[in-house]
């Protein structure tokens, strides 16, 4: 089969799947409110941490359910034994990697959409007036952030679903490779989140996207090699 | 025989390399070039000696180095007194635990490559001993920094952040292979996050320094000979602290590999009796 035929078919038969049950998205997007809820109610009371907190609940809640997401993106292969034909039919692993990659990480960005919204809301971001020109770094930050975070996370997921306490033994691998991600962001988080003249020595935007750009390559090319041997049996 | 030849033959490398001449006067970049074809050739060579004699050279070069420590090097440092004493055991431990947590993803890689257990038990023995390194260094640090800046722990050191991830890292990895029964599965699994380890540590160290906070530059501060004698010193330390953990990580690897060896057999004799 061509390669590009499996890769959209599989995205497709992945979407479809999702489409109908509608557990893991709207599983995401319910939790990541919920903690932008408690992250916005705990600075509530004192307005000047908001600008400080804000942004780094707004990440906090990205990842935290994230991992809703990624401990459940083989389930449907793995219930119905799906998993061991689409091994063994002529398709590229690899090729299953990068579906599946794109399957999450599109599941992904419709939570952290919802998430950006909320904080629109809860953190009283002015889009319509101050900060009208901060909605396209930041979703684009936030997309490339995303990518990064699902890369090896897919990886990470088809190694610990069979294990016993898996969704945890994910959540304690993922971390530490997410602590470069992390520590990019949060540099470029005043510069994307509040008043730019405060915050001129901090990171640009743009050098934040292409850091986070660089990361998903070395990322996606890495696990996209090594996909294959954890499917192989 | 074999394992003779070879020893000779990295001894004859090694002799060789010091006797070019002018030698001395070689740049920097040679320097560190032949300081890595040393370090292979030293790997070569403790392979192929005894593992009993290989941890007696260790503990023997480890207290020759606390000697030093006691007798050669200046007793107090111009800015940290004589708290600085610690860094002789510090770097040692940092080097190592660096050196053994790549090596590890090699060896991760040569595992996915032949699919033969014996190197994943390699592996993990290498990064066992990596792990109590690490720890090591994080409380000789911490430790450290208590003395000098008067708190354990500060966020503005990209050194101590950096050990600090590897050690969560590294544990989540011991964590894993603990998780999983089947050893060729624990095997393969387990290369693969070797592989992904080995590849996020470089990325930590230039995201901490490139992005993190301001840092803290510490360098020891001493004039002329004294320098001298404290640059050897340490560099003695990492050699000797390195041959003891190779020492160790042999042993540890040998009891895995017996470990394996029981189940195995554990595993036939239930066969039989069925």
């Amino acid at each position: 089969m061509n390669g590009w035929r499996a890769f959209f078919s599989l995205i497709r038969w992945d979407l479809a799947v999702e489409f109908r049950r509608r557990e893991t998205t709207l599983n995401m997007c319910l939790f990541a409110v919920l903690l932008l809820f408690i992250g916005s109610y705990t600075v509530s009371q004192k307005t000047e941490l908001i600008d400080t907190f804000g942004p780094i609940y707004y990440w906090i809640a990205i990842i935290f359910s994230g991992t809703v997401g990624l401990s459940r993106a083989f389930l449907p292969e793995r219930e119905n034994g799906a998993m061991a034909a689409i091994v063994t039919a002529p398709i590229d692993a690899g090729v299953y990697y990068l579906a599946k990659m794109m399957a999450v990480w599109l599941y992904v960005l419709v939570m952290s959409f919802m998430v950006l919204a909320a904080y629109v809301v809860l953190f009283d971001f002015e889009i319509y007036g101050q900060y009208s020109d901060r909605i396209l770094p930041i979703t684009v930050v936030t997309a490339l952030f995303c990518l990064v975070y699902v890369a090896p996370g897919v990886l990470l997921s088809a190694m610990t679903v069979g294990l016993k306490g898996g969704e945890v033994i994910l959540r304690i691998l993922l971390f530490p490779l997410m602590i470069p991600v992390i520590i990019v962001v949060l540099s470029a988080n005043p510069r994307l989140f509040t008043d730019p003249e405060l915050a001129v020595t901090y990171t640009s935007p743009e050098t934040a996207m292409a850091t986070l750009g660089a990361l998903a390559a070395i990322y996606v090319c890495a696990c996209y090699l090594l996909f294959p041997k954890v499917v192989e049996e | 025989m074999k394992d003779a030849f070879k020893i000779l033959v990295a001894t004859v490398l090694v002799a060789a390399l010091y006797m070019l001449p002018g030698f001395e006067s070689l740049g920097a970049r040679t320097k560190w070039l032949s300081g890595a074809g040393i370090f292979i050739a030293l790997c070569f060579t403790l392979k192929s000696i005894p593992l009993g004699v290989h941890l007696i050279v260790g503990w023997a070069l480890v207290i020759e180095t606390l000697r030093q420590v006691c007798h050669d090097v200046p007793m107090k440092e111009i800015m940290l007194g004589e708290s600085y004493l610690i860094f002789y055991f510090h770097f040692p431990s940092a080097i190592t635990c660096l050196a053994m947590f790549l090596m590890a993803g090699g060896i991760s890689f040569w595992q996915l490559k032949t699919n033969d257990l014996k190197w994943d038990q390699s592996a993990a023995a290498c990064i066992e001993l990596a792990v109590i390194a690490c720890s090591i260094t994080l409380l000789t640090g911490m430790t450290w920094a208590q003395a000098a800046w008067g708190r354990p722990w500060i966020w503005s050191d990209p050194r101590l952040l950096t050990v600090a991830i590897m050690w969560f890292t590294y544990m989540a990895y011991l964590m894993f292979r603990m998780a999983i029964d089947d050893p060729v599965k624990r095997a393969r699994f387990s290369s693969v996050l070797g592989i992904l380890f080995a590849i996020n540590v470089p990325l930590v160290w230039y995201a901490i320094r490139l992005f993190g906070e301001e840092s803290h530059p510490m360098e020891l501060t001493m004039e002329g000979t004294q320098k001298e004698i404290m640059t050897y010193t340490r560099w003695y330390g990492a050699g000797a602290f390195f041959i003891l953990y190779m020492a160790l990580w042999r042993l540890r690897a040998s009891s895995m590999r017996a470990d394996a060896k029981c189940d195995q057999l554990e595993d036939a004799f239930m066969r039989q009796k069925i």
